[in-house]
């Protein structure tokens, strides 16, 4: 089963809603203690800043438990917006440190004239990802943003997408996955790729 | 790279779905009920829809939050929410309930530090400043309470002191409000000159090409329609549409 965790930041009852649309029971996850054998999919949501994301990991205790639920490879983890960058080992925006589950560093656009980063764009695959299945080549999907994520090692990287500079928009490493935008406000595209996170099958 | 956002701006007054004109509040038209206008544009693919109460602060009114949840708990698309937001304590409700960014306007010019106050706790992302413009002696002013109060706060000034805080500037131009005869040209080119921050214009639009115009002259731009996304034909028939496919087609993107 699917959970989302709800720690007072990011659109839980739209993921949630969706999930349900196509047929999948997802549980909102307040409490680490949910996070037991049934769970074998987490859905690690964000809005907002670095910090705050990882001050309300901390506080109500989900460091550890994320860490632990990954280390075994039939479970699948999927961060999105904030929930993705927290992924990363730190932040130009903050001083905490982050979940280090994908090496890398958040960094703020530097020659974007406009910023935030906001409204639809293109995500363009860089190799096949389960993620993306059946979903049409460079399909927009809405984002809401001013930091990106610099991805240590290339094979991380699955899909980019371009704002004043080209940029990561989907992270994997193995089991964990990571997107930069938000697909529970992206109509069909992101209703499919949440729907193929939900298909993903570990064994 | 370019971004256009087309996004349906719709007015809300006592929980009913309204379209204003020229901000006169003995000039208003019952559209319909707000839930069913949001599952429509749901249903039609709005890239996002921006939702303003103009009843919540001209009758000293929280925002509805029981209203605001239910709206957030069935859209798909991203929503902003303006109307009656005064504390950190509303903005942050709003946003728990999943809506994506809240808008201020009023509360600017009652509390100095609002707006930095809201973006150090939730993020720039999150807030939104929405401001009605009128123009006198060729300056253009910003005006509170729906067009009623004059804040003599001169547009320029005022953009320098919010942009480096705020998430998004929403522009509409009272003298275009529901006219639906194109909008404030010039408004748009004056501002636009000088922002770094994502820019959303109402006001006026009457038609899809006024749409296109402004969306071809910069490569940024946010483009909200009220009147043009519930009416249709040319008796103003109350219709709710969003012609996203021919508007994506004229822009070629």
């Amino acid at each position: 089963m699917i959970g989302i965790i709800s720690y007072g930041l990011g659109n839980t009852m739209a993921i949630r809603n969706i999930l349900n649309d196509i047929g999948d029971n997802a549980e909102l996850i307040n409490d680490p203690n949910q996070i037991d054998t049934k769970i074998d999919k987490l859905i690690l949501p964000g809005v907002g800043s670095f910090d705050s994301a990882m001050q309300l990991l901390k506080e109500k205790n989900f460091i550890e438990p994320i860490k632990m639920f990954v280390k075994n490879k039939n479970n699948f983890l999927l961060g999105i917006c904030v929930g993705m960058q927290i992924l990363a080992n730190s932040s130009e925006e903050g001083k905490k440190e982050g979940l280090s589950l994908i090496p890398g560093k958040i960094k703020k656009f530097k020659n974007a004239k406009i910023l935030p980063h906001v409204g639809w764009n293109k995500v363009t695959k860089l190799r096949e990802v389960e993620l993306l299945r059946d979903i049409k080549e460079n399909s927009k999907f809405y984002f809401l943003h001013s930091y990106y994520y610099e991805v240590e090692a290339k094979n991380h990287i699955a899909a980019s997408s371009s704002y004043f500079t080209d940029f990561t928009s989907i992270v994997i490493n193995k089991n964990i996955f990571g997107v930069q935008f938000h697909p529970e406000k992206s109509h069909q595209s992101g209703k499919m790729l949440l729907k193929n996170f939900a298909r993903i099958n570990g064994n | 790279m370019e971004i256009k956002r087309i996004i349906p701006i719709l007015t809300i007054l006592n929980d009913d779905l309204v379209k204003t004109k020229f901000f006169n509040q003995n000039n208003l038209t019952y559209i319909g009920d707000i839930l069913n206008a949001v599952r429509i544009f749901n249903d039609k693919n709005a890239e996002e829809i921006i939702i303003n109460d103009i009843g919540a602060t001209v009758n000293n009114k929280k925002p509805n939050f029981s209203l605001i949840k239910k709206i957030s708990s069935i859209s798909r698309m991203p929503i902003s929410y303006g109307g009656g937001i005064k504390s950190l304590e509303d903005a942050k409700k709003i946003l728990s309930y999943g809506i994506e960014k809240i808008s201020i306007s009023s509360a600017l010019f009652e509390n100095d530090n609002i707006l930095e106050e809201f973006v150090s706790e939730i993020g720039s992302q999150s807030v939104a400043v929405t401001i009605d413009l009128k123009m006198i002696n060729d300056d253009y002013f910003i005006f509170t309470n729906n067009g009623k109060t004059n804040t003599k706060v001169i547009l320029n000034e005022f953009i320098k002191k919010i942009s480096k805080f705020a998430g998004e500037l929403v522009i509409n131009s009272i003298d275009n409000d529901g006219s639906m005869n194109g909008p404030d040209e010039r408004m748009i080119s004056n501002i636009h000159r000088e922002l770094q921050i994502p820019l959303v214009v109402t006001g006026g639009f009457g038609k899809i090409d006024d749409i296109i115009n402004i969306c071809k002259k910069y490569d940024i731009i946010g483009v909200a329609c009220g009147s043009l996304f519930v009416y249709k034909g040319n008796n103003n028939a109350v219709l709710i549409n969003y012609p996203i496919n021919e508007i994506r087609r004229k822009l070629d993107i």
